[in-house]
């Protein structure tokens, strides 16, 4: 909300800087967000036109004459609403202006035009940053003087105030002003509320329209006022300039007196040309499904049956408090006109602005809510300004409808309540003297506390918190002691499953992995990679997205590793681990919606290029060791089995399974993919995934001691030809069968062709053990045959030394 | 006999300190055969202890093994300091211990993750548990027992995504939650006072986005209910905090702001570090205000307290919010919240773990 200084000061006197004052505000609630300058240019001075001539050699140009103190100009102009004897602002040569619809930068050079010396700038509203009105020259009232500058004549300071939406009072100028008054201690100069109307000249028995409220839930106060005899003109000097300094544009009379009251007073007004109402019949109901409306802005609007209209006998001629209708607009044949102020739903209208997609000044309060009682005020405040700037025109009758009058609020505050929340002892006169200064009336008061009336402009005010709130904020946040938390520590309210996730970024980090944290939403096209993004083909879906391309919610992790892979095209010959731990979002079918997932990705070589050794580029093994190590961290065992998955290449590609339930993946991504996250076909990159809560349901976290075995360890290698079909695993699971075998180790392993059938060759490491005694010789030899036995039976041969 | 030892243990000590001066090797080894060899001094004391009475020998044996592995011990010590001081000079077979090592890979945690660690470590200390919750929300949860109904005005402060699925029947609108304050309502909902719990996680909002909005980051939200929990507990609490993220040496200011869920409604900001008040007018850390805000926060909203069955003639409380991102671009001097889950390698090396 953009509030000038000098419409402030009609309401309190402001003696104070206005940076401290800024302050005061912020502190109170009232956040000023800065303080802008209007008219303030260095360089621009009040002027007289005094000659007008035509420039020789452009039609649409002439040379102007101008009085400027001692000094006269020559300055050349191509506007069209010249005259002479107008006083005009002049910005002399070095002079930086900004235009107030670009925001552009000019600096006024002394220089010919045409052929022609002109010596600075005769300045329109919008190169002075004044507004966008760039219809001609600016013209200053005609009791301007000459050679003053452009600020002394019309400049202002605005504050810009981020008002909350709970304080809608504070949505006008009166508002704010009202405010400034209890934090300066100042009289609060309210007078102009208190007008009556009677002593206009009214004419009361004219009777020619009407007013009713169908829907009185949606609107509890609909007041009108007909004034005839209106000429529709352009507005004061004075109007138009305090309009603009808050923002808005000077449209016409009628209609900058409903904006101006709706700033100054907060209640928004509608003027309607009472003319264009069929049978002059206000009717405040829903809109009939379908029913159509040309608005203001040139739209038309399809209406719904739950929005408010105002209606004439025949169609709607407004969205209730939203924005007016075409057909009833003011226009420069006005002549006679219904000023409308009115109280809606605050739910309604935010409602249908919402579904109608229009945000008005009008709506954007009426949605945050206003009082009845505001109406009244509003409505005599427009009556009468109306009277000021225009006296020729005639008031007609006034018709209220006010179906239910408003009972305002009596609260009860209890100063121990007050002291205990605040954590102080608040002085019971102070408190009672903040209140008073707000507005509230002390209804009752004794030793314990008081009741009071709510002021009917403050509906944010319903509880006692909400008076703590007021004492607190008047007093200053600041002046409040800072007491640390007594008592006992409340109990520890575990969460294990947080601390697994912790324990497990831990882990993969210390393996080399950097974290990274990706968006969830993934494009339209994306289908996932892996099981788990196909276990269903529905995804959740934004239905309002910011980008019409990501709407899915991942049900993978893998779309944003590999983009992050993508982002880090510039690493060249460094290898890159990348981690995410975060949530993956799946329908139904038993699984939970969100799940807890590990994911990774790798690429480039194994180790950064170092002279020690040739590093080599990473492949599926790599992966699988990682989550080997991972697994081994969690001192759990895990199972492969080879699986075909989306996004992965044929046969590289595995499921890990724990406890007999498949928590995961791990496998190299085919050509497919990497042509997607434009990724090098050439490379190898791999990835995984786990379920952490299924990781953590088979992680067993307590710890039992065994002893350790004090007899020796003896090991044995074995050179094994084993058929091709025959998977590692199997071996190991004979090999590992054996009591006497604690550690089954691959060190080798090639294929050859031997005898036109190809053979694999692995070479294992036993590591023997007794938990009884020491094994000699004679002991291992016996169960080393024994495993060969079992192992011939599988077709595999211990190789001949 | 007993003199014999001494003196012979000073001579030899003198002798061989003399040797350690001089740094000669050549020396040591002769003194080491003159008392320590076969036919050394020592062995000749040792076939002397033979000939003595039995009496003797229970007194003069011990004494002369003494001696024996005193001078054993400052031999070996010898050896080692002028073998060290000679390969110094002499720079054969030696490693060159400036070669580059063997490489580990080094990985670093995310810095949204540090941060939300260290924030969390702070406030475990000081007695709070730590909750999670969904991501996906009702309305229920992340407006309706906020104390924000719809329609309210105050929906405006969180612009939200709303979520669905094709197979949605029952038809319940769904949203990515706007703050992590639903969590505070579940554990509200299923503890009973007193609580202290704060809950980190990550939040969403229909925003554009630019160097200072990201539509999706993470908050920290803290709550705490109990009998006779005060506005002046809600400021030392969050000083304490303030203090040891930003430095004791902070000041920290309260405003009075809005937010439904609490009343009354606290903006807590604190004292540029940047420009500390010296250069308000180029400072852009604190928009040439002086002062940085840090966090919102409140005496938590009657409505909301009883929402969850809390008796509120009994308890009351204080809650507090802050934006992640914000604080770690504030702490790090990070310009670009954009850089953040972009994941570009060159950002994400440079947080380390004690951060």
């Amino acid at each position: 909300m953009k509030v000038p200084i000098s419409c402030l000061k009609e309401w309190v006197d402001i003696d104070l800087d206005l940076n401290l004052l800024a302050e005061k505000l912020t502190d109170a609630g009232l956040e000023v967000e800065s303080i802008l300058p209007i008219g303030k240019i260095d360089g621009v001075f009040v002027a007289e036109l005094i000659d007008i001539s035509k420039h020789p050699n452009a039609d649409r140009l002439s040379v102007c004459k101008v009085q400027l103190k001692e000094q006269e100009l020559s300055i050349v102009c191509g506007a069209p609403n010249l005259i002479i004897g107008q006083k005009v602002p002049v910005a002399l040569p070095d002079t930086v202006l900004v235009d107030f619809n670009t925001g552009l930068e000019l600096k006024i050079k002394k220089s010919k035009i045409r052929g022609v010396e002109s010596e600075g700038m005769i300045c329109s509203e919008v190169e002075l940053g004044l507004s966008s009105d760039h219809s001609g020259i600016m013209v200053l009232p005609e009791n301007t003087t000459i050679g003053e500058s452009l600020f002394d004549v019309l400049g202002d300071w605005v504050f810009d105030i981020a008002v909350t939406p709970n304080r809608s009072d504070c949505f006008s100028i009166m508002g704010i002003a009202r405010e400034i008054s209890v934090l300066l201690k100042k009289d609060f100069n309210d007078s102009k509320l208190h007008r009556n109307i009677s002593y206009l000249e009214v004419d009361q028995n004219t009777k020619d329209y009407s007013i009713s409220i169908e829907n009185s839930e949606l609107c509890s106060r609909y007041l009108g006022y007909m004034v005839d005899g209106i000429k529709v003109e352009e507005s004061p000097y004075w109007l138009k300039r305090k309009l603009n300094a808050a923002g808005l544009k000077s449209i016409n009379n009628v209609v900058d007196v409903t904006n101006y009251v709706m700033l100054e007073i907060g209640q928004p007004l509608h003027a309607f040309d009472s003319n264009l109402i069929k049978n002059r019949k206000i009717i405040i109901r829903t809109a009939k499904t379908g029913e159509l409306i040309e608005t203001l802005d040139d739209e038309s609007q399809k209406l719904q049956d739950d929005m408010l209209v105002i209606a004439d006998s025949t169609k709607p001629i407004a969205i209730a408090g939203v924005i007016g209708g075409k057909d009833t607009a003011i226009t420069d044949s006005t002549k006679s006109i219904i000023f409308e102020s009115a109280t809606f739903s605050q739910q309604s209208i935010r409602k249908t602005s919402s579904a109608l997609r229009i945000r008005t000044e009008a709506s954007s309060r009426f949605e945050k809510g206003i009082n009845p009682d505001l109406a009244k005020i509003a409505i005599i405040r427009a009556v009468e300004l109306l009277l000021e700037i225009s006296p020729s025109v005639k008031l007609r009758k006034e018709i209220d409808v006010y179906p239910n009058v408003f009972v305002p609020k009596i609260i009860e505050l209890k100063y121990e309540n007050l002291n205990k929340i605040l954590g102080l002892v608040i002085d019971k006169e102070d408190v009672i003297n903040i209140l008073f200064s707000l507005g509230f009336v002390i209804a009752k008061k004794d030793n314990l506390g008081i009741k009071v009336k709510v002021p009917f402009w403050r509906i944010d005010i319903t509880l006692d918190v909400d008076l703590m709130e007021e004492v607190a904020r008047i007093i200053g946040y600041d002046s409040f002691p800072s007491t640390p938390l007594v008592g006992a520590i409340p109990n520890y309210i575990p969460d294990e499953f947080r601390e697994f996730k912790g324990f497990i970024r831990d882990i993969i980090v210390s393996l080399g992995f950097h974290e990274t944290i990706n968006y969830p939403l993934i494009p339209v096209e994306f289908e996932g990679i892996g099981s788990l993004g196909s276990l269903e083909d529905n995804f959740y879906k934004v239905t309002n997205p910011m980008n019409i391309k990501y709407q899915k919610l991942r049900k993978d992790l893998f779309y944003g590793l590999l983009t992050s892979l993508k982002q880090n095209k510039h690493v060249s010959d460094d290898p890159i681990r990348f981690f995410e731990i975060g949530k993956v979002f799946l329908l139904g079918n038993g699984l939970s919606n969100e799940c807890d997932i590990l994911a990774g990705v790798l690429k480039g070589p194994r180790m950064s290029l170092s002279w020690v050794e040739q590093s080599k580029t990473i492949d599926i093994a790599d992966v699988k060791g990682y989550i080997e190590s991972l697994f081994e961290h969690l001192s759990t065992d895990f199972k492969v089995r080879v699986n075909k998955s989306k996004g992965f290449r044929k046969d590289k590609s595995a499921e890990i399974i724990v406890d007999g339930k498949i928590i995961g993946e791990f496998g190299e991504f085919n050509d497919t993919t990497l042509n997607n996250f434009d990724l090098d076909n050439d490379e190898i990159v791999v990835g995984f995934w786990l379920d952490l809560k299924q990781l953590e349901s088979g992680y067993k976290k307590t710890v039992k001691f065994k002893p350790i075995i004090p007899y020796p360890e003896a090991i044995r290698d074995l050179s094994l030809i084993v058929p091709l079909k025959i998977n590692s695993i199997e071996i190991e699971d004979i090999l590992s069968s054996n009591n006497l075998v604690k550690r089954v180790r691959l060190l080798d392993l090639y294929q050859e062709t031997i005898k036109d059938r190809e053979e694999k060759f692995l070479t294992y490491r036993l590591t023997f053990q007794s938990v009884y005694k020491t094994l000699v010789n004679k002991e291992i030899d016996r169960e080393i045959k024994s495993i060969l036995k079992r192992l011939k039976e599988k077709g595999i041969l211990l190789r001949d030394a | 006999m007993e003199n014999e030892i001494l003196n012979l243990e000073s001579k030899a000590r003198s002798e061989l300190n003399k040797i350690i001066e001089s740094s000669e090797l050549d020396q040591l080894e002769i003194w080491r055969i003159s008392y320590l060899g076969r036919k050394g001094e020592i062995s000749k004391l040792m076939s002397d202890l033979v000939k003595l009475s039995a009496d003797d020998k229970r007194i003069m044996g011990p004494l002369a093994n003494k001696c024996k592995t005193s001078l054993e011990k400052i031999y070996s010590n010898a050896l080692e300091v002028m073998s060290l001081k000679s390969s110094g000079s002499n720079a054969e077979n030696t490693y060159d211990v400036t070669l580059p090592g063997r490489l580990n890979l080094i990985g670093r945690k995310h810095i949204t993750t540090l941060m939300i660690e260290k924030i969390v470590k702070i406030f475990i200390s000081m007695g709070f548990s730590v909750a999670e919750g969904p991501e996906i929300e009702s309305d229920k949860y992340n407006f309706e027992m906020l104390n924000i109904p719809k329609y309210h005005p105050a929906r405006d402060m969180w612009d939200t995504l709303w979520v669905t699925t094709d197979q949605d029947s029952n038809n319940i609108p769904m949203l990515l939650r706007t703050h992590t304050s639903p969590v505070q309502v579940r554990i509200m909902e299923s503890e009973n006072p007193p609580i202290r719990i704060i809950s980190p996680g990550k939040c969403y909002r229909y925003e554009a986005t630019d160097s200072t909005h990201e539509w999706h980051f993470f908050q920290i939200e803290g709550l705490v209910v109990g009998k006779d929990i005060s506005f002046a507990n809600l400021k030392a609490t969050l000083n304490e905090f303030i203090y040891r993220i930003f430095g004791n040496e902070r000041k920290v200011r309260f405003r009075c702001d809005y937010f439904p869920f609490v009343e009354p409604g606290v903006d807590v900001s604190i004292d540029c570090f940047r420009c500390n008040g010296k250069d308000i007018e180029n400072c852009s850390t604190c928009n040439k205000t002086g002062w940085i805000e840090v966090m919102g926060a409140g005496m938590v909203h009657p409505r909301v307290l009883e929402g969850v069955g809390y008796d509120i003639t009994k308890y009351s409380g204080f809650a507090f919010g802050m934006g992640v991102e914000r604080i770690a671009m504030l702490k790090y001097g990070i310009d670009d919240i954009r850089l953040f889950y972009s994941n570009d390698i060159r950002f994400l090396s440079q947080f380390h773990g004690m951060l």
